[in-house]
């Protein structure tokens, strides 16, 4: 397998992280706008009043942490067919992020849940499955971080992120297999049309701070990947025929 | 002020918090990254530059 491969130099890569500083503050700024634009023009619903504006945050976090176990499984799927080190680093990545977002949903859900429901928990299908997929991620960030050999975590991660992302298409539709409490996805019929243009734009602004997110994180793990790599060199007494 | 107005501003709230300070996160593990590799480029290189 290609594990333990990658080399890169420094000061590209500082480069990079200056660009990327610019980059992160326009991606910041691009949510901060929707955000303004769609708490400004919305309307209170009629049943929840204003809390539905809870739904420009809460709607983006699960489209998108879906998006990032998307790249999560195309990334273990071609580390298991291929066995480069860069596509494990990309799964490795998404499902940092991915997991971050599924906390975040849970977190914003909850949030929603006591004014809405009465409750801010319950074992509800949606939920539950949405916990366990933020578990499973959570257990793969964990193996990661206790199995040092290169090509058994690679190999074991891709087993793991494969087996989660396995999970998504059920928490997706939870709401219509199993009809608990949570309701069933909004669509553009369903939703009044100053909403769905709130919903979109949001979504996307997040769908750009989760892929800044990945990206980022996957140049990051590069870089210890070949930090790595050469450290394994000088442990092995390897000194010379680098170029800094 | 609408009585749910605490739990929307904290939805809004908790959104930037957990945001911004896993952007916080990144740079710094980027850094150290940076850091991490430098020093092993130095240390391979016996000095040499």
């Amino acid at each position: 397998m290609g594990v333990g491969t990658v080399e890169l130099s420094v000061a590209p890569a500082r480069a990079r992280r200056s660009t990327g500083m610019l980059i992160g503050l326009g991606v910041f700024l691009l949510l901060a706008a929707t955000q303004a634009y769609s708490i400004s023009i919305s309307t209170p619903d009629r049943d929840m009043g204003h809390l539905q504006k809870i739904m420009y945050v809460h709607v983006p976090a699960a489209w998108n942490m879906m998006i990032a176990y998307f790249i999560v499984a195309i990334a273990s799927l071609r580390y298991l067919w291929k066995g480069r080190e860069k596509d494990d680093l990309l799964a490795a990545a998404a499902a940092e992020t991915g997991a971050l977002m599924t906390g975040l949903t849970l977190a914003l859900g909850m949030i929603w849940g006591k004014p809405t429901w009465g409750i801010w928990w319950t074992w509800d299908a949606r939920l539950t499955s949405t916990a366990v997929l933020f578990f499973i991620y959570v257990g793969y960030l964990i193996l990661r971080a206790f199995v040092d050999d290169p090509d058994r975590r690679a190999q074991w991660s891709a087993a793991v992120g494969l087996l989660g992302a396995l999970n998504v298409p059920i928490v997706y539709m939870s709401v219509r297999w199993w009809r608990t409490l949570h309701q069933v996805q909004s669509s553009p019929s369903t939703l009044d049309p100053n909403y769905t243009l709130s919903l979109r734009i949001n979504a996307i602004a997040v769908m750009i701070v989760v892929l800044f997110f990945i990206r980022h994180r996957y140049q990051t793990m590069q870089l210890e990947a070949a930090a790595d790599a050469m450290h394994e060199r000088i442990a092995l007494g390897d000194r010379g025929g680098i170029n800094a | 002020m609408p009585d749910n107005m605490p739990f929307i501003i904290g939805a809004f709230a908790l959104t930037w918090v957990v945001l911004l300070g896993y952007l916080v996160h990144l740079y710094r593990a980027r850094r150290d990254a940076e850091r991490r590799l430098q020093q092993a480029t130095d240390d391979l290189s016996g000095g040499i530059k």
